[in-house]
């Protein structure tokens, strides 16, 4: 009990003030806390966690590339084209790894397999027709195909007369995908995509003066610009080449003897779905043979899959790519 | 001197009203202080949670991007053990929108923070400290746990 008439009194004021002190202690490392707090907030994002895309993104370009140019220097056999690619790939795992081990990084891109397939071509002369080996001006290129990619035509625009078009047919037994190139009554090119369930789409493009006009099917772009109707439906849906078709259609060319020029596609089909007539109206370039005018096949990567890892002291990512460049998004 | 009170009484009124006085200042600002760590403690479960949030849904584009269908995927992050002197532990719930629910023991706060992604998410839980936002191949689906 307190002691009432000394001067020693005021314990509780002395407990109080105790209690409270502790209290102020505490409410600093609260504020210490709440400090901290929007440091935190201001941090970015765990380091390496986006360039993992990025990279990714670099590796798929890369290998891409490869898979371009070891088919334009091909040679046609199909353990040369491996050979080739896995060869540059592996070039591409010292290099990148090195470099990105500099940036902290453990990243490793390795060969892992691949998807033969054709390329249908004529590009030998930029003045002959769309017509086939043998000259017919509606044929069939292949068929059973289950993917186009890198298909790209460059019409000779002063050698053709599209008054009447010129259509590239994608059909399976049910539906089919068409693609109309014409010239309309104002000179300009008119390419009318028409899809198997929604409305036909048409763009058109001013090219007078041009000698040569390109169209890139699977890119969708017509004389150098963008073309909805080859990558969007009405509605505003995807709709790429070939879209709504199941995946074993044939590729046909109508009136081809309306159009000159060159064109390319790599094909992932097999030999024997290639002229399905045997009309011969593509030749095989077998190797060490000059490409001929009309139009050919040859062997040809249609992808490649590559292992893609990559490790930071925080993120990990590790999955396979599948390298398929110039194909329409799935 | 010898008014008519008594020393008791006197020492009684006096020690009863600085009683009441102290235990009003104790209280209040005891109150402030626990108010305030409160208020602290959710506002740094709700970054934390929002960081995580950003790992999922990176951790959901890099599951995405995959052309494999088992692909190694994580993310770690450091935070402290503890939020403000209390142990948490952080929650993902599947549902629509995903949610990542954090809680803290003591005093007893929860924070929720919605997320979008694309990949599925599956119940899982870890505790403050370096957590991990992971893609579970036996699951299929994006989990979080402890590094």
């Amino acid at each position: 009990m307190a002691n009432i008439d000394g001067e020693d009194r005021g314990q509780i004021i002395l407990v109080a003030a105790f209690i409270l002190a502790v209290s102020f202690v505490v409410l600093a490392l609260v504020v210490n806390s709440a400090i901290f707090t929007e440091n935190l907030a201001t941090r970015g994002d765990v380091a390496g966690s986006s360039d993992a895309l990025e990279y990714r993104h670099e590796a798929e370009q890369s290998v891409g590339a490869i898979v371009r140019s070891t088919n334009a220097n091909n040679n046609t056999d199909q353990s040369y084209l491996r050979e080739n690619a896995t060869q540059s790939v592996d070039n591409i795992k010292m290099m990148g790894g090195y470099q990105q081990s500099e940036l902290g990084r453990v990243v490793n891109v390795t060969y892992k397999s691949e998807t033969m397939g054709y390329r249908i071509a004529q590009d030998n002369s930029t003045d002959r027709s769309y017509t086939s080996y043998q000259n017919a001006p509606t044929w069939k290129l292949a068929e059973d195909i289950d993917a186009t990619r890198d298909f790209r035509m460059r019409i000779n625009w002063t050698e053709s007369d599209l008054n009447s078009p010129f259509v590239v047919d994608l059909n399976d037994s049910t539906e089919s995908w068409n693609m109309t190139v014409r010239e309309s009554a104002t000179d300009e090119i008119q390419v009318e995509v028409d899809h198997p369930s929604s409305p036909s789409r048409t763009c058109e493009r001013d090219v007078t003066g041009q000698e040569t006009v390109t169209i890139d099917v699977t890119d969708g772009v017509v004389a150098d610009e963008p073309c909805p109707a080859l990558t969007r439906a009405s509605d505003g849906t995807a709709m790429w080449l070939g879209e709504g078709l199941s995946s074993s259609y044939t590729i046909e060319f109508q009136d081809g003897d309306e159009i000159a020029g060159t064109y390319s596609m790599v094909l992932d089909v097999s030999e024997a779905d290639i002229d399905p007539a045997a009309a011969t109206h593509v030749e095989e370039i077998s190797q060490d043979e000059n490409i001929s005018d009309p139009p050919y096949y040859t062997d040809a990567l249609y992808s490649v899959v590559v292992a893609y890892k990559y490790r930071t002291h925080a993120v990990a990512y590790e999955t396979a790519i599948d390298v398929a460049p110039g194909e329409t998004p799935a | 001197m010898t008014r008519a009170t008594s020393v008791t009484l006197s020492y009684v009124l006096m020690f009863g009203i600085a009683t009441v006085l102290v235990t009003g200042l104790i209280i209040a600002g005891g109150g402030f202080v626990e108010d305030q760590r409160e208020k602290v403690i959710r506002q740094e479960m709700s970054v934390i949670g929002n960081h995580l949030a950003g790992n999922l849904e990176q951790a959901d584009r890099l599951t995405q991007a995959s052309d494999s269908s088992d692909p190694v995927v994580y993310i770690n992050e450091s935070f402290q053990n503890q939020v403000t002197g209390s142990t948490y532990n952080i929650e993902l719930v599947d549902g629509n929108p995903p949610q990542l629910v954090l809680n803290s023991t003591r005093p007893s706060v929860s924070v929720r923070v919605n997320a979008t992604v694309s990949s599925d998410v599956a119940n899982s839980q870890a505790s403050g400290g370096t957590v991990s936002i992971a893609y579970d191949q036996s699951a299929d689906a994006l989990v979080v746990r402890n590094a």
